[in-house]
């Protein structure tokens, strides 16, 4: 048998080589492919979580944690991606390296199908909360904010759930204080808290007439409707015999009440829903000083 | 950052879920030769039946996206009507519970106290949801259990059996139900994303008629109330049409429940969050009163966000190092050139302590096991590098080439025309020159 040497690739193969992946197919996505994963593992995606919170005192149960990413980390890491497959050119690889950096948060933008405004950031920085408030309002939503007044909004990069109770935020830039509202499907239907009598703030079901200043949702001004309308009610038995409410009879007494004048309005489910709606709560945090 | 939300009253799909038959009939009227009235000659017709398929009596796990008081919480719910939150924004109006009631929904809340008391749950199966006692009422489905594409009498379904005074009681009157559900836009940008999805931004809301005890555990059945329209209260509560004689309790199909407890002790949404820790991302410490130099070291180490753990180095020997994570309690500068080669360049030794920061050389070696980890980036860095490496050799070689061309090309073609005029062309010339002189 004839000794193989290596031999010198021609100028064909060579082309071969650059054009097409193993297959013979054209290669032109492999280095989408290699940015996009690139992309996730700096995002802090797929990590193990004990890589991130390394001792369960530094998270313990109730609380929340603000922190900036440190970007020495996020180079390692993806150089050690990076390592495998042989070397290349160490150019194209910082390349490939600064182009996954700079298009962190596209693939919340993709999965939430909005338009990823450019980000031009060097930092991250976010917070990990761990509460039952996670468990318990899954829809629950996040801002952040650049100054503890929170009046500059950050873009996010990721909010998710990394767990049933742990929730992670990244930021763009240095982020100094979040606020944390109760999610707006999760708005419940309620009334004042009952005392001697129950009552409920009505709000404007529709636009008043131009000039006017009323439009639909503000509240009516001095005007508390009280409900009454239970299966059962007595003096004795403000909420009735067992605080079921006639419901139709509710919205035909709000249908009376939530018109501005001259305005016919059509009051159905969705004028209801807007009447019986209580406001959501919201709770702000800031970076606590060193 | 103003969230919207918006309301509609109903959200009611083409055709509800249920059996329709399609009747296609074509009549042929001819006027015949000779005969000037039109006679009928022939008519066909054809019939043809079809379901819409559709969810009756169990709802899939990922139906449900929220409800409120939250399950298993306690606080003060006494002033709330308890809600469910559905993914499926036509679901409360894909059925209806009879009576030419085509708008109502089917689903409603039942909100039960515990000294009602609460039904308890019974599983049985599809096949067996008409009760052979006669005492337990269940209204004629059209069509029957089970008989609708994609049910089987085998299907597992949850039900509870309710006292007719409680039902009474409890269950809306046909004039309450549109009332008592609606559909909400919200914008989802603001939410979290799970595994990589966003939430769904159109829902459905069905809402109870019935505020909860205080002081006491409630249980909230989404209940069906497919066939019950007859059935169903006055606004009042006063019976409408009465169950057949002998009838003592009712079943209803419950596609899901829950419980809360409400009680005075508030643990509201702001009531939980006002009682979360915010403090720097670092392992908790006491300073000592008074620190030792090695006690300060480890207190600065922690200020830092830097915890000590087990290092097994490579000799074998196990020893402490510090390590932290990517997430500091505060802002470092890019200081590291890379690229490194092994993880062991990335380890910083600290001579004054004898401790190692395996922080970096963590994150080189993590990085790389979850290349290990995912094929289709492997495969990829693979070629990608191969072919960079390949170009970076032609480009090479074409330096090469065009320094000793003494010029520079764009394409391999003009590379190509270059070497043809000033080193091939000379040289056939010269050769030829050779030839005609030794001729």
């Amino acid at each position: 048998m004839p000794r193989q040497f290596k031999h010198r690739p021609s100028a064909a193969e060579f082309r071969q080589a650059i054009e097409t992946d193993s297959t013979g197919q054209p290669a032109a996505n492999d280095r989408e492919v290699v940015v996009q994963t690139l992309r996730n593992l700096l995002e802090l995606q797929g990590l193990p979580f004990y890589y991130l919170v390394p001792d369960a005192t530094m998270l313990p149960p109730e609380s929340i944690r603000f922190f900036q990413v440190d970007e020495n980390w996020l180079t390692a890491l993806a150089d050690g991606a990076l390592s495998l497959g042989g070397t290349a050119p160490s150019g194209a690889t910082e390349q490939v390296k600064e182009e996954a950096r700079a298009r962190r948060g596209q693939a919340r933008a993709e999965a939430l199908k909005v338009a990823k405004n450019a980000l031009n950031f060097t930092t991250m920085s976010g917070f990990l909360l761990r509460s039952a408030v996670v468990v318990g309002w899954p829809g629950l939503e996040v801002n952040g904010y650049s100054d503890t007044a929170g009046t500059q909004p950050l873009q996010r990069i990721r909010l998710e759930l990394v767990s049933p109770s742990v929730m992670l935020g990244l930021f763009e830039g240095t982020v100094q204080c979040v606020k944390i509202h109760e999610p707006a499907e999760g708005i419940h239907f309620g009334t004042s808290t009952p005392t001697t009598v129950t009552t409920k703030s009505l709000r404007y079901a529709a636009d008043g007439q131009s000039g006017s200043g009323i439009s639909i949702g503000q509240p009516i001004p001095n005007f508390d409707l009280t409900i009454n309308q239970f299966r059962g009610f007595s003096s004795t038995a403000l909420m009735g015999t067992n605080r079921i409410v006639n419901i139709n009879a509710l919205a035909t007494a709000m249908s009376t009440q939530v018109f501005p004048s001259n305005i016919n309005g059509n009051f159905t489910g969705a004028e209801f829903a807007l009447e019986m709606v209580q406001g959501v709560e919201e709770v702000t945090f800031s970076v606590p000083s060193e | 950052m103003s969230t919207s939300i918006s309301f509609q009253s109903l959200n009611a799909p083409p055709m509800q879920t249920g059996e329709y038959t399609v009747t296609v009939t074509q009549s042929i009227d001819a006027t015949l030769p000779g005969d000037s009235t039109q006679s009928s000659l022939d008519s066909f017709t054809q019939t043809q039946s079809l379901q819409v398929a559709g969810i009756r009596f169990t709802l899939p796990g990922t139906a449900i996206v929220a409800q409120y008081p939250p399950s298993g919480n306690q606080g003060v719910f006494a002033n709330v009507l308890p809600h469910v939150v559905l993914a499926d924004p036509t679901l409360p109006w894909q059925n209806d519970p009879g009576s030419d009631a085509e708008n109502s929904p089917w689903l409603a809340l039942f909100v039960v106290d515990e000294t009602d008391p609460a039904p308890s749950i019974v599983a049985t199966t599809v096949g067996s949801l008409v009760p052979s006692d006669s005492s337990i009422f269940f209204p004629t489905l059209d069509p029957a259990p089970g008989d609708l594409y994609g049910e089987s009498a085998t299907d597992p379904v949850n039900v509870i059996n309710v006292p007719v005074a409680l039902f009474y009681a409890l269950a809306p009157s046909l004039a309450d139900l549109p009332w008592l559900a609606h559909v909400r836009q919200t914008d989802v940008t603001g939410k979290a994303t799970k595994n990589g999805q966003a939430q769904a931004g159109t829902v459905s809301v069905v809402v109870g008629n019935r505020f909860p005890a205080s002081e006491a555990r409630t249980t909230v059945h989404l209940v069906s109330l497919e066939g019950y329209g007859p059935y169903l209260p006055n606004d009042d509560g006063s019976a409408a049409q009465a169950f057949p004689d002998g009838t003592t309790t009712v079943q209803l199909v419950s596609l899901y429940s829950w419980i809360f407890q409400s009680n005075s002790e508030t643990q509201s949404f702001s009531d939980l969050l006002n009682n979360v820790t915010n403090f720097p991302f670092q392992r908790p410490y006491t300073i000592p009163s008074a620190p030792s130099s090695a006690d300060q070291v480890v207190l600065d180490a922690f200020a830092f966000g830097y915890t000590a753990l087990t290092h097994t180095l490579l000799t074998g020997e196990q020893t402490g190092s510090w390590y932290r994570g990517p997430l500091l309690p505060y802002g470092v500068t890019n200081f590291t050139t890379p690229p490194f080669v092994t993880p062991d360049q990335l380890l910083r030794y600290d001579p004054t302590t004898g401790m190692f920061d395996t922080s970096y050389a963590a994150a080189w070696q993590l990085g790389k096991l979850a290349a290990l980890h995912d094929n289709t980036f492997l495969a990829a860095l693979m070629r990608w590098k191969r072919k960079r490496t390949a170009q970076a050799v032609l480009d090479f070689e074409n330096g090469l080439l065009d320094g000793q061309l003494g010029q520079s090309h764009s394409t391999a073609l003009e590379r190509f025309k270059t070497i043809a005029e000033t080193v091939l062309k000379p040289a056939a010339e010269s050769l030829l020159a050779k030839r005609n002189s030794n001729a």
